[in-house]
């Protein structure tokens, strides 16, 4: 049986790595007493699989795992078991089943959206809005990205898919709906850090919460917890 | 404390591995500061990483928060990145419980398990805005307690701490609170406190005592200042381990720390009478848990942890009486939920080899063993009771059973050691390379060599350690022997193990050293990213210190030692029979298997001589 959990991490515990946070989701199954798989190998872990990584420091209430358990269980329980062993800031918010044979959620993932609110004191929210505009209008938005083995430049246009824009007099915020995952991704840092160095604005950003992951069904953006069969076909019957 | 809270938000983002500063772990224990009579905090002097391994601190946070009249929190030192973003913003050091500010504490205690973790202590004291001398230290100020094996000899912070502990703390900590309650509601003085809690037998108030030294710089004599003052302490252990209170439900971290496992606790103390060996001496007598006990904690702590790894933590925890049974069972119990078991060292020999096949069914990644010396002649010096054979044939054993890398430890600047003892490091490294069976080769071995430091209440107290010079030259020296693409040599710096070796051997004049040290700079000398061996010699310089006094000079058998008004409970006769029967290569027997060694330790404890698996 394979449960997909929609789960928020929140507060201080912000400031975990992914690693710490799929270690907590571990810990927390095995107090629970959570009948899950174990994979195959020398050391043997507990079947989860993640849909990607939260930067550190970032809040989210979309992260997503999936559980591979080796006993039916009603997905209910499953919940209230791991919410029961959780720390406050970690939590399930919601949960359900999905077909065995279905894709892996990491490869399924296309699109997130955060919701950022940054200090911005130079200009009126008139001016901002402005230069908003501008800067999306660009043809092509060059940005450098470094990873450990090198740094190379692309063109984030195509990866950024929606916004919305709300400025300020002293704080301003964005809805931003980005791509992520293999086929394209973007940061929604590395999109401010470019609207900041094109207008000229010393920004800082002060917070960035994942409201939302997507993955791609019949070309539309949709929850990875959408429903694409009957529930009885799962042999859920709840 | 709200203040801090919302200054987290701005600072965090800042600095490398913030969960070491964020607490909220699993298991913390949080207490209402006003509903509590007494409030203690312990200090760790390293890291949180570090700190979060070590197995006293889960004990005694365990112990006192318990209690409903006193809470025990917790803080860690900070890395330099995190010193500089609280200094900043003008912020004090904390808790992690409850981001109370440290001053606001009435005990802070530090464990002191490392010399080169004595500028983190003042360092802590500082940004925790506590006074450093406990001289200075006002009636509103916290009283600083120190406690851990450094404890036995902790004259080089004499100056700083108002307390010390000797010996094991679960029960000692409990009468310290009891007598804390009472001189508060009396609004008593410090010293009134001081005078009430040095009549605990067990605790060391610095203060206390007076130190006279010789034209020389000798100590001529440590005597106590006050009527009723003990003129030696005694140290303090728990009877009966079985009984004893343990923490099945520690704090399990976020970050992956040294240990990040559940760490089961065998028994205390060791007699296999390794001469060089601290713990060996200061945590005896053995005293061992039941296997039903051991079992049962066992799969509590799991429980109530989530590990997936439970670690024997003992000092040579194969020596456990019932280690064979006690790992059937705690295989055949939890391997099904895929929990793992570990030992953190072995023994050289072919039982250890058995065990580890048990344990390991599958990952066979490195083995560590610890032959400590090269030659038989070095290692019969130094009471290791291990054989080149022991050692040939456990590895073999290994090999058959699917391990192909080795990691063996070794020790440079041994007494009497010589070049050929130097030498015979390397050739046995090239013996255990060439180790085949069935078919099957080794792929590396690691020789790690670290620098003898004499340490003290052991049968090499007396012994000055090598001059940084020599041992360099000796390291060096055994690199240029080691051959082959198979093995590798990797050695601990000289300089690190000559401060440790001035602290572990110091007396109270070297209080000015340390803090000029941590003045200047020195902290997280323990982490080379951080060690400044140049600016401690300016340290050495500037107090007038000579630091080859406390390090390099063998110290006279009737000398008077910095740490003679302290007692683990052995006798000085059987340390120096010990130290005869080294230079003579003799070895001594384990009392715990065969007949009492005479080393004092249950006499003065008023324990009952008793072996392995014999109940108390």
């Amino acid at each position: 049986m394979r449960i997909r959990a929609k789960i928020a991490k929140n507060e201080i515990l912000r400031f975990i790595s992914h690693l710490d946070f799929a270690g907590v989701l571990e810990k927390a199954v095995r107090r629970a007493k959570l009948p899950l798989e174990l994979s195959r190998g020398y050391t043997p872990r507990l079947k989860i699989s993640y849909a990607s990584a939260l930067a550190m420091g970032t809040t989210s209430e979309a992260e997503y795992a999936d559980f591979y358990l080796r006993e039916r269980m009603p997905v209910t329980e499953f919940v209230r078991r791991l919410n029961g062993q959780l720390p406050g800031g970690i939590k399930v918010i919601t949960a359900s089943q999905v077909a065995a044979n279905a894709p892996s959620l990491m490869a399924q993932i296309r699109a997130a959206s955060y919701w950022v609110t940054a200090e911005l004191l130079q200009s009126s929210p008139e001016q901002l809005e402005q230069e908003w505009e501008q800067f999306l209008q660009q043809d092509k938005i060059i940005i450098t990205k470094t990873t450990k083995r090198r740094t190379r430049q692309i063109d984030i246009v195509p990866l950024i898919l929606a916004t919305r824009f709300y400025p300020g007099p002293k704080s301003s915020s964005w809805d931003l709906l980005v791509a992520s995952g293999s086929a394209g991704n973007l940061r929604p840092e590395e999109l401010l850090e470019a609207f900041f160095a094109h207008s000229g604005f010393a920004g800082k950003i002060d917070r960035i919460h994942r409201t939302g992951l997507f993955i791609e069904r019949f070309g539309q953006l949709m929850s990875p917890l959408a429903r694409l069969r009957p529930a009885e076909e799962l042999g859920e019957g709840l | 404390m709200d203040k801090i809270k919302s200054q987290l938000d701005f600072i965090l983002p800042r600095v490398e591995k913030p969960a070491r500063y964020i607490g909220e772990e699993w298991n913390i224990v949080k207490k209402d500061h006003s509903k509590t009579s007494v409030k203690m905090v312990l200090a760790f002097p390293d890291v949180y990483e570090v700190g979060m391994s070590h197995l006293g601190s889960h004990i005694l946070y365990h112990i006192v928060n318990l209690r409903s009249d006193a809470l025990l929190e917790r803080v860690y030192t900070p890395w330099g990145d995190m010193e500089q973003e609280l200094r900043r913003a003008g912020l004090p050091l904390f808790s992690l419980e409850t981001k109370t500010p440290l001053f606001d504490f009435d005990l802070i205690g530090f464990t002191l398990q490392y010399e080169l973790s004595y500028t983190n202590i003042l360092n802590l004291l500082a940004l925790g805005q506590i006074p450093l001398r406990a001289a200075e230290r006002q009636e509103d100020d916290p009283f600083v307690l120190a406690g851990g094996p450094c404890a036995y000899n902790p004259e080089p912070l004499a100056p700083f701490l108002d307390l010390v502990v000797l010996g094991e703390g679960e029960e000692v900590i409990g009468e310290l609170i009891a007598i804390f309650k009472d001189w508060k509601q009396q609004q008593g003085t410090r010293h009134e406190f001081l005078t009430a809690a040095a009549k605990v037998p067990g605790v060391y108030v610095p203060a206390f005592y007076v130190v006279d030294y010789d034209s020389k710089g000798c100590i001529k004599s440590i005597r106590p200042t006050e009527t009723g003052i003990p003129e030696q302490i005694q140290k303090r252990v728990v009877r009966d381990l079985d009984g004893a209170s343990f923490s099945c439900q520690p704090v399990v971290p976020y970050l992956d720390t040294v240990h990040n496992r559940s760490m089961l606790e065998l028994f205390r103390g060791c007699t296999r009478g390794c001469r060089f060996c601290q713990a060996g001496m200061i945590y005896r007598p053995v005293r061992e848990r039941s296997r039903e006990t051991l079992l049962k904690q066992a799969r509590e702590l799991l429980a109530r942890t989530g590990y997936d790894e439970i670690s024997l933590s003992s000092l040579s925890s194969l020596d456990y009486f019932e280690i064979e049974k006690l790992i059937d069972d705690l295989v055949s119990e939890h391997k099904s939920a895929g929990v793992r078991i570990s030992l953190p060292s072995l023994r050289a020999d072919s039982f250890a080899i058995e065990q580890a096949e048990k344990i390991h069914p599958l990952r066979r990644s490195s083995m560590t063993l610890a032959p400590e010396a090269g030659s038989q002649r070095l290692r019969d010096v130094i009471n290791k009771n291990v054989t080149e054979d022991d050692l040939l044939t456990a590895i073999e054993a290994a090999v058959a059973a699917g391990w192909r890398a080795f990691k063996l430890y070794f020790m440079i600047g041994l007494p009497t050691e010589t070049e050929q003892d130097v030498a015979a490091i390397a050739t046995l490294a090239q013996k255990v390379a060439a180790v085949k069976a069935d078919g099957r080769q080794i792929t590396r071995v690691t020789v790690s060599t670290s620098n003898f430091v004499p340490k003290a209440h052991t049968p090499f107290q007396w012994e000055g350690q090598l001059p940084r010079g020599e041992l360099r030259k000796r390291q060096q020296l055994l690199s240029s022997k080691i051959k082959g693409r198979k093995v590798e040599h990797r050695w601990h710096d000289p300089d690190q193990s000559f401060l440790e070796a001035v602290f572990s051997r110091g007396d109270r004049r070297l209080a000015v050293v340390l803090e000029k040290a941590w003045q200047l700079g020195c902290r997280l000398d323990g982490w080379s990213e951080y060690f400044r061996m140049d600016l401690w010699e300016q340290a050495f310089a500037e107090t007038g210190c000579d630091p080859e006094f406390y390090a390099n000079r063998a110290i006279p058998e009737n000398e008077t030692l910095p740490w003679q008004h302290l007692s683990p409970g052995l006798e000085l006769d059987f340390l120096l029979t010990e130290r005869s029967r080294a230079f003579l290569g003799l070895t001594t027997a384990d009392c715990s298997f065969k007949q009492c060694q005479a080393c004092g330790v249950c006499t003065a404890l008023r324990l009952p001589l008793k072996r392995r698996g014999e109940r108390m």
